[in-house]
């Protein structure tokens, strides 16, 4: 069996997804304000909070903790899920071009997403230190390049 | 440098081109008319106005034709396909032969009526659409231009191959079975809506609204009869559409491509070059199955947006008559489609159960807003663990001499035939309750329309495969 890949996002990538939670938990709250007014009774508040709990508590934490990746050469291979865990490979001979993207929030915390591009669709490896997400795209890029030429 | 003068396009090509823009202006146009009519009803001083708008059209559509034959021409020399095209805004394109991949043919009606054809200059990257379009050539130009592409680049442009290319046609028979088993939901669905589209529009002011009242059907006995008079409707739309679509389909080897001709009204011809199928799909449809009938699907890097009947290898075949076909024309991917792995029989009851607690859960909550139709809505948990049953009896997996086979349902069947050294991506993955039964599911990615997938294999068998996928024995050559 491969080795599972090993190298973790970046820690405030926790904070980008507790702030994304945050934004969810909006339409929760407005939906709860207007059960409220219509039914009366004060658990409807519990609906906010219970969003709350889990996508900014839980589901942050948990998804940081189990993501894992690892780029080597012929391959990149990534481990990642809050309940259902996936393992996908992607073969480096497959990459047609890579590039990273940068969203209000993640320019807030310095983070960076890399876009893998396949005949397939996109994979993304989330969340990077804007540094680290540049080395691994231009290594991914030079590696996908060189498995062409094989 | 140029060794062949500039050849102008055929003159019918003023007619294609003015039908073409003509087409492009028609909702403009239909626009125009409707609000004229909208403003004062239909009258003899609208009617005019709408006669003079569409005059309107069809002398600029004209004059657009004209212009843009006069200013077309193309050639070919050492430097490749030379078009050049545009009165106000000059535009050139040149496609080096060494990037050609081939001369398709197509002849939509208006090419047919003045007996010339549509030249498409397909290149690697381009979709099914050619880089370079000549909307109208002459038989001889069409032989000039490929006489002019072949003395350069032999391995193109071949219009008389030695030995007869394996080639299949749909008879006119299976044409028609074809037809009628197609039963596509997507031609049903908008049908639909444009059906209850027009009956809103058709009664916009108050006598209509009047009208209409009268119309719509004042018991649930007429409300079904309309519905069903709707569906009736829409497959015989269905019906008609794949007649067109696949009236005088065939498909031949030629040397590394796949030569497709179908349609009635357009006739299209499609070269697939061999190397960009990454994948073949064995669909059998829920009115196909039960008579052993399949559809055969290319999955195709590059021609995804293209509407499913462009990637479709061959629209019916016996279902134990895949293999022998596809031997014949695309013997890099032929496989069998039968004899797959299963899951483990314990995986069945997951299979089943998440479907009929939803569908017992649906059929519930229908109970309860509408309880006039209870208990008929909680016949859905036995039809959806019904629907659980057959997609448990449909998933199975082969990995045989680096070619992957597999098969699941969602309605129809569907089974992929993949080399595994083409897969664009593959994973395993794991709910919490399959990691406490020791179960998992595997996934592939063949080309953005489609992957497959098997769930709920032994967690062992399940990351043999996914790491026999990671070394795939390189049987075929790769291809970008």
């Amino acid at each position: 069996m491969t080795p599972e890949p090993s190298r973790r996002l970046a820690p405030s990538a926790r904070w980008l997804w507790r702030a994304q939670g945050l934004i969810a938990t909006i339409p929760a709250v407005v939906a709860a304000g207007a059960l409220r007014s219509q039914q009366g009774g004060a658990w409807w508040v519990l609906l906010p909070v219970a969003v709350l709990v889990v996508g900014v508590v839980l589901v942050p934490e948990l998804r940081w903790r189990r993501w894992r990746y690892e780029v080597r050469d012929a391959e990149i291979d990534l481990l990642h899920g809050t309940a259902r865990i996936t393992r996908t490979l992607v073969p480096m001979l497959r990459v047609q071009h890579v590039d990273t993207t940068r969203g209000p929030l993640e320019q807030l915390l310095g983070l960076a997403t890399v876009v893998i591009h396949t005949a397939a669709g996109t994979t993304t490896i989330p969340a990077l230190e804007t540094a680290e997400a540049a080395k691994l795209r231009d290594r991914i890029a030079a590696l996908a390049r060189t498995a062409d030429e094989l | 440098m140029s060794s062949e003068p500039a050849a102008k396009l055929h003159p019918a090509a003023i007619a294609v081109l003015a039908l073409s823009a003509l087409r492009e202006a028609a909702l403009p146009i239909v626009v125009l008319l409707a609000a004229a009519v909208a403003g004062s009803g239909l009258d003899m001083a609208a009617l005019r106005r709408g006669l003079l708008y569409l005059a309107i059209g069809v002398v600029a559509a004209s004059l657009m034709g004209v212009v843009r034959w006069i200013t077309t021409s193309y050639s070919v020399d050492e430097g490749g396909v030379h078009w050049r095209t545009g009165f106000l805004r000059r535009k050139e394109t040149a496609v080096p032969l060494s990037r050609v991949q081939g001369l398709d043919t197509v002849a939509g009606p208006v090419q047919r009526l003045f007996g010339v054809v549509a030249v498409h200059v397909q290149t690697a990257g381009g979709g099914a659409k050619g880089e370079i379009v000549l909307e109208a050539v002459g038989p001889e130009a069409v032989e000039r231009l490929r006489e002019a592409v072949r003395a350069r680049r032999p391995e193109i442009a071949q219009t008389a191959p030695a030995v007869a290319p394996p080639e299949r046609r749909l008879s006119r028979r299976d044409g028609l079975i074809a037809a009628l088993t197609a039963g596509q939901l997507g031609v049903i669905l908008p049908a639909l809506a444009g059906a209850t589209q027009l009956l809103s529009q058709g009664f916009g002011d108050e006598r209509g609204v009047e009208d209409a009242t009268r119309l719509l059907p004042d018991s649930a006995v007429g409300w079904e009869l309309a519905l069903a008079g709707l569906l009736v409707v829409a497959w015989a739309l269905s019906v008609a559409g794949s007649l067109i679509a696949f009236a005088g389909f065939a498909v031949t080897r030629d040397g590394e491509r796949l030569r497709i001709r179908r349609g009635l009204l357009q006739r299209s011809e499609v070269a697939v070059p061999v190397r960009r199928i990454h994948g073949v799909r064995v669909v059998e449809g829920l009115l196909r199955r039960p008579f052993g009938l399949a559809a055969v699907r290319v999955e195709v890097a590059g021609y995804a947006a293209e509407a499913a009947a462009a990637r479709t290898l061959f629209p019916l075949l016996r279902r134990g008559d895949v293999e022998p076909f596809l031997a014949e024309l695309l013997p890099e991917l032929a496989d069998d489609p039968g004899n797959l792995t299963p899951p483990p029989p314990r995986a069945a009851r997951r299979y089943v159960a998440p479907r009929a607690v939803a569908g017992a859960i649906v059929g519930g909550v229908a109970c309860l807003v509408f309880p006039g139709i209870a208990p008929w809505p909680l016949l859905l948990a036995p039809l959806a663990a019904l629907d659980g049953w057959l997609d448990y009896r449909a998933a199975g997996w082969r990995l045989r001499d680096g070619r992957l086979a597999m098969s699941s349902r969602t309605l129809a069947w569907s089974t992929l035939l993949a080399p595994a050294a083409r897969l664009q991506e593959h994973a395993i993955a794991q709910t919490p309750l399959q990691r406490r039964a020791g179960l998992a599911d595997v996934e592939v990615a063949v080309g953005k329309a489609g992957g497959a997938s098997v769930r709920h294999l032994e967690a062992d068998v399940a990351g043999e495969l996914w790491e026999r996928l990671r070394q795939p024995r390189r049987t075929s050559t790769a291809a970008g």
